[in-house]
């Protein structure tokens, strides 16, 4: 006899199995190397005249998508701690997140008084790109942190 | 919490790495709950103690803190 699932259960299915995909790990080097070279680009372009928007938007994208790779890929051996130090590095990640959009903006403006004539002119962008990229980096860097105080 | 997993491991001539083959974990693991780093869920103490041929008393025990 079939049992009816209740809301809660279906949605914990959905989410489980959302959070199972993972990509495998051989492609993390791959992450690594999108993500630098289009972050590296960009910084270098950013600064010459004469640049379309459409590519410098390009190079963002595709660098987040690097970061994405790095992030989703799995770990050489998966077990319960790899998940309890991912858990653990994503919520740090999420706090860290939440501190920066609301204290860089004021640091931000508070040096650019001393450096620039106009300082609303450098006040931080927070784009969507500029949070999910602290947000992975986060993520990332103190996922590895912790891999290395639990060799 | 204590775990008296090193000694185990000696008694049955193991090396980190195979004991985390057998029981399908990675060696860091080990390591980590062997440091007290690391408290393993149940399924994985079960699991330890009967790779390991004893109780899971025999494994872990609680400090008077705990």
């Amino acid at each position: 006899m079939k049992t009816k699932k209740s809301c809660s259960e279906r949605e914990s299915e959905v989410i489980d199995r959302w959070t199972s995909l993972k990509l495998p790990n051989k492609i993390k080097p791959l992450g690594w190397v999108i993500a630098i070279l289009c972050f590296a680009a960009f910084l270098w372009l950013d600064k010459t005249a004469n640049v379309s928007f459409i590519l410098l938007y390009t190079l963002k994208t595709i660098g987040v998508f690097g970061l994405a790779i790095i992030v989703l890929a799995k770990e050489k051996v998966e077990d319960e701690m790899k998940d309890v130090l991912r858990g653990k590095a994503m919520l740090f990640a999420f706090i860290m997140i939440i501190a920066f959009i609301f204290i860089t903006p004021y640091i931000t403006t508070l040096l650019s008084t001393f450096f620039r004539d106009n300082p609303e002119s450098v006040a931080m962008e927070l784009s969507q790109f500029n949070l999910i990229s602290c947000m992975m980096l986060m993520y990332i860097v103190s996922l590895e942190s912790m891999k290395l105080l639990y060799r | 919490m204590n775990n008296t997993l090193k000694i185990q491991r000696a008694i049955q001539n193991l090396t980190q790495d195979e004991l985390a083959s057998a029981i399908g974990v990675s060696r860091q693991t080990i390591n980590s709950i062997e440091k007290n780093r690391y408290v393993p869920s149940t399924v994985l103490a079960l699991k330890l103690s009967r790779v390991l041929k004893v109780t899971v008393h025999e494994l872990f025990s609680l400090e008077a803190a705990d």
